[in-house]
Parts: C-alpha cells; sequence; structure tokens
C-alpha cells in the first residue's frame, strides 16, 4: 500500500509492506540516484547526520514496473508536523534544509524540493528523510524549490518573531506553507525595514501577485552558481537571525508559580520513578509535560518520550535545553489535549492525526485533570475515555478542588462541578482502567494513580 | 517597483532553456524575484571582494577574511 502522503515526485514514492516501510526509486529518477550515491555528498550527509541513511534491497521485485531499486531507510520513531514544532524546531529545520542545499551544490546537485514536511526530528536533530529530494545540478538554473522554502520555514518564522508566536498553526490550514501575500499583511511595517525579509517575503509576494495566471518566459532566466550560493546564504543568515516573540504565556513560568514545596516535588518524583519502573514502557507520552521535569524521569532510563504541551514558549525552552544535554529520546511538541492535530491534506489523509500516530506503551498525565474538567468543561467519563484508546498504561495526578492552582481557575465562575471529587474520579477512571495503586503526595492533596487498562476495554 | 526592473531583468541574465526535472511549481514571480536577489546579492558580494582586495594593494587597513562563494564545480569521481 503506497504511503499517504507520498504521490507527489515521480522519481519515486513510499510504502508499505507487511511490517516495513519501503522507498521505490523510478525508472526516471535513476541517473540522479547513481550521481548521489557515486558522488561523496551521500555519505557527506549521512556522516553529518543530515540525511536519513537507507540501504538496498537486492532482490526485491518491486512495488510495479517502474521500479529501478528498492530502499529501506531506517524509520523514525515518531512523526511529527511543523505545526506541532516550536520556534526553535521549525528553525533548525530550516537550517538544516540549507545546509543540506549549501552541501549539495558543493557536490553539483540541489533540492528540487524544500518542503518542512521532508523533515522530521531523529534522535533529538532535524534530518532530511527524503532521499530523493535531490536532482542533478545544472549550471545557472535557478533554485525551483525557493518559493516553497520561503512558505514552509521563512514566512511562518518571521510571523512568530515579528507578530505572534502562535502563528506556526497558520500551517496546519495551509499545507504548502503560509502564502506570502497573508505573510505580507500579518507582518508588521518594520520589517519591510529589514533588507532580506523585503525582498524574501514582501517583494517575493509582489513578484507571486504580478505573474500569477501571466504566461512569462521565467524559464530563460539563469542565476549564476556564486549567484545562487549568495542567494542561500542570505537566507540562512536571514533564517538564523531571527528570534521568537519573546512574549510571556499563561504557562511559561509554571514552575516558578505553583504550590509544591520540595520535600513535596521530590516526593513526587519519587512516585513518578517507581511507577514507571513498574511499568518498564519502551515509549511514553507526557500529556502536559511543559519543560520536561518529569518527562526526564522517563527519558533518564532510556525510554523513548514524546512531550506535550499547549504552551509554545514552554516547548521551546525545553527543547533548548534537551539540545543543550543532547538528549536524543524525548521529543517536546506543542499539542493542545482538547483539540489535537486533526488529519489533514488530500482526502483527509496525508497528515496524520495525534491519536493515529504510534501509540504510546504509558501515558504520564500529571497536573493536567484539573485543566481538562476546570477550563473545559469535559467530564471524567469523557476524560477516561480517551485515554483507554490511546494508551495501556496510565500515571494520572488527581488534584483536588481545595488545592490551589484549582481555586485560582474557580475564582472568576461560578462553581458547577459539583461531581469534581476524588470518588466521582476513580468510579469514572475504573470503567476502563484498573487502579493499580494510588499515593498521595507529602505536603500535597494531589494523589498519583497508577491504572492499567481492562482488557477489553 | 517589478514595472522598472522589467527591461533590466530582461537584459541582465543571458537567455538560454534550462528544463524542469523538479515536480513542485516553482512559481514564475518567484523566479523572477529569485533572479533578481541573486544578482543583487552576488553584485554585493563581488564588490566586498574587490573592496578588499584594492585595500590589501594599497596596503589600507587590516588585512580581512572573505567568504569567497564556490567559483568552480568541485567534482569527485
Amino acid at each position: 500500500m503506497i504511503h499517504e502522503s507520498s504521490f507527489r515526485d515521480p522519481s519515486g514514492f513510499l510504502f508499505y509492506e507487511e511490517r516495513k516501510l519501503l522507498r521505490q526509486v523510478n525508472n526516471c529518477y535513476q541517473k540522479d540516484y547513481d550521481f548521489l550515491m557515486g558522488s561523496l555528498l551521500y555519505n557527506k550527509l549521512i556522516k553529518a547526520g543530515l540525511l536519513i541513511e537507507h540501504r538496498e534491497l537486492e532482490n526485491h521485485h518491486g512495488f510495479n514496473a517502474d521500479c529501478y531499486k528498492i530502499l529501506e531507510p531506517e524509520l523514525i520513531n515518531f512523526i511529527s508536523y511543523p505545526y506541532e514544532w516550536c520556534f526553535g524546531q521549525l528553525q533548525d529545520a530550516a537550517i538544516t534544509t540549507l545546509k543540506i542545499q549549501t552541501m549539495a551544490l558543493q557536490h553539483g546537485m540541489t533540492l528540487k524540493d524544500s518542503s518542512a514536511y521532508n523533515i522530521q526530528f531523529h534522535k533529538g536533530k532535524p534530518i532530511l528523510i527524503d532521499t530523493l529530494s535531490f536532482e542533478i545540478y545544472k549550471d545557472g538554473k535557478p533554485w525551483a524549490a525557493y518559493k516553497q522554502f520561503c512558505q514552509h520555514f521563512l514566512a511562518p518564522l518571521a510571523l512568530m518573531s515579528f507578530t505572534d508566536i502562535r502563528m506556526n498553526q497558520l500551517l496546519k490550514i495551509y499545507m504548502d506553507g503560509i502564502p506570502l501575500d497573508l505573510t505580507s499583511q500579518l507582518l508588521p511595517f518594520s520589517t519591510k525595514m529589514n533588507f532580506s525579509l523585503l525582498m524574501h517575503l514582501h517583494l517575493h509576494s509582489k513578484s507571486q501577485k504580478k505573474y500569477e495566471r501571466k504566461e512569462t518566459a521565467s524559464k530563460n532566466i539563469s542565476i549564476s552558481r556564486a549567484n545562487l550560493h549568495a542567494l542561500i546564504q542570505s537566507l540562512l543568515n536571514t533564517v538564523t537571525r531571527l528570534k521568537m516573540k519573546g512574549q510571556k504565556t499563561e504557562w511559561g513560568n509554571y514552575y516558578s508559580f505553583n504550590n509544591y514545596t520540595d520535600k513535596s516535588f521530590a516526593h513526587k518524583k519519587e512516585i513518578i520513578s517507581r511507577f514507571i519502573d513498574q511499568i518498564k514502557p519502551e515509549t511514553i507520552w507526557d500529556v502536559g509535560a511543559n519543560t520536561g521535569e518529569f518527562t526526564q524521569i522517563a527519558g533518564a532510563r532510556g525510554i523513548n518520550c514524546v512531550a506535550f504541551d499547549i504552551d509554545p514558549l514552554a516547548v521551546d525552552s525545553y527543547y533548548s535545553d534537551l539540545k543543550i544535554q543532547q538528549i536524543e529520546n524525548i521529543l517536546p511538541l506543542i499539542m493542545d489535549l482538547t483539540n489535537p492535530s486533526p488529519s489533514i491534506g488530500w482526502n483527509n489523509n496525508e497528515r496524520l492525526a495525534f491519536k493515529q500516530r504510534p501509540l504510546p506503551d504509558a501515558v504520564l498525565a500529571l497536573a493536567l485533570l484539573h485543566h481538562l474538567v476546570i477550563s473545559n468543561n469535559l467530564s471524567f467519563h469523557k476524560i477516561a475515555s480517551f485515554f483507554k484508546e490511546i494508551t495501556n498504561h496510565l500515571i494520572i495526578e488527581f488534584v483536588p478542588k481545595t488545592d490551589s492552582q484549582v481555586r485560582i481557575l474557580l475564582a472568576s465562575r461560578k462553581d458547577i462541578f459539583i461531581h469534581y471529587n476524588e470518588e466521582s474520579f476513580e468510579n469514572n477512571f475504573a470503567r476502563f482502567f484498573n487502579i493499580k495503586e494510588k499515593i498521595s503526595i507529602l505536603d500535597s492533596e494531589r494523589i498519583i494513580y497508577l491504572m492499567t487498562k481492562k482488557v477489553g476495554s | 517597483m517589478i514595472n522598472i526592473l522589467n527591461p533590466i531583468i530582461a537584459n541582465i541574465f543571458p537567455g538560454f532553456m534550462w528544463s524542469m526535472l523538479g515536480y513542485i511549481d516553482p512559481g514564475t514571480g518567484s523566479i523572477i524575484i529569485q533572479a533578481l536577489i541573486a544578482g543583487v546579492l552576488g553584485v554585493s558580494v563581488a564588490a566586498k571582494i574587490y573592496w578588499h582586495r584594492i585595500l590589501k594593494f594599497l596596503k589600507i587597513g587590516k588585512t580581512a577574511k572573505t567568504n569567497d562563494p564556490p567559483e568552480s564545480d568541485s567534482t569527485e569521481s
């Protein structure tokens, strides 16, 4: 079965076979593929950790008659999308794309596309997963992927930098990057004083508008290799210098303002450690992870973790920390659990919904429940049936009404949550889970539960 | 501004046909602006290089490092 998102490039495609993901290289791509593999470029990219490695399958019959070769690429642990990335992740993905293009040009090749969906996070770093993105460079030929780069990378980064940190969510609506005319309108006037942004975004947008639906002989335009290199370096400098708009978000400084004493914090960590050691999961999702204080307990045990949080600043801060510590097994992502990533694209099938990704062995849901119930009016039953669909093992924190954080949530509204109590919580979750253990955190009124999904649930 | 630049674009860049092997639409407006920007940047990079060479020749100022773009293919067998 052909992969849902792999149908646009005639050079080849990904397909599933039994439990494997393979890539067919079509006959039309033979020359470019052989050039890539025969040059030093492939090995240099692999060594620099910029391109996903693959092996050629010798005796494979091919998916169809157009087959030149079958490749088996190294797998990515967790597929994520640019609208789920924080500023730092999108910026690093952009820099990776431009570094690859620079290296490719030095070896007589060029990228024929620069989609953000060709980049995935692998062992903590962005990596190109589409081996067939390269084509032989012909002297004088402009960069066909320039428009795509500006829409997929430069536009959202500039918007997150100068307009609002949440602007990357526009990538969910615009599958081929944010349109440049919209970007130009949304950016503040001061960005027109910046030479690079003026050229690559504002004037680029005007040029697009002027020449759309017009037959113009752009095929005669040539750009020297040296000038093309200068263009790529200009994009690289522009992207690198952008800084995330530093507004304060609701949860950015969460761990400075909460009701844990040192003793209760330490005890909570101890409980989580013990519960994780009991489950021994291979993969964990931490939902509402903030800056990963508890994700790191799983991460330190070599467990592959995905840390979700609604707050883009918290995710960016966590990503920066993980980079500094060179941690490879934790991937932080932006996700609103009350409105998680939908499946989008052609036939609503190209990019997978949150629940369609490979599900984890265990989920950590700490300091989260009261937000779901009180801020979002969700019932315990709804929350329990959500968790039972995504995991077999659940470590969840119950936060009672007497807790100071809950009192803050209820401060400006009528308390309609008459069923928000420990007994109701346990009864509703017990419909789908067996409660294995519950431990009260010292110096706190909160309780941590260890639950396992019931068979047949 | 694009109107003024049209004749300049047509004359600066010598035309020759290149084939599009890629599959995505590069966008006519994007190609044109790309050529313009690359041209402007290329001129400024060249100016920087020659300015440093002139200064060096006249032994004026410090000998500065330059970031030279690649001038020829690096071919490997």
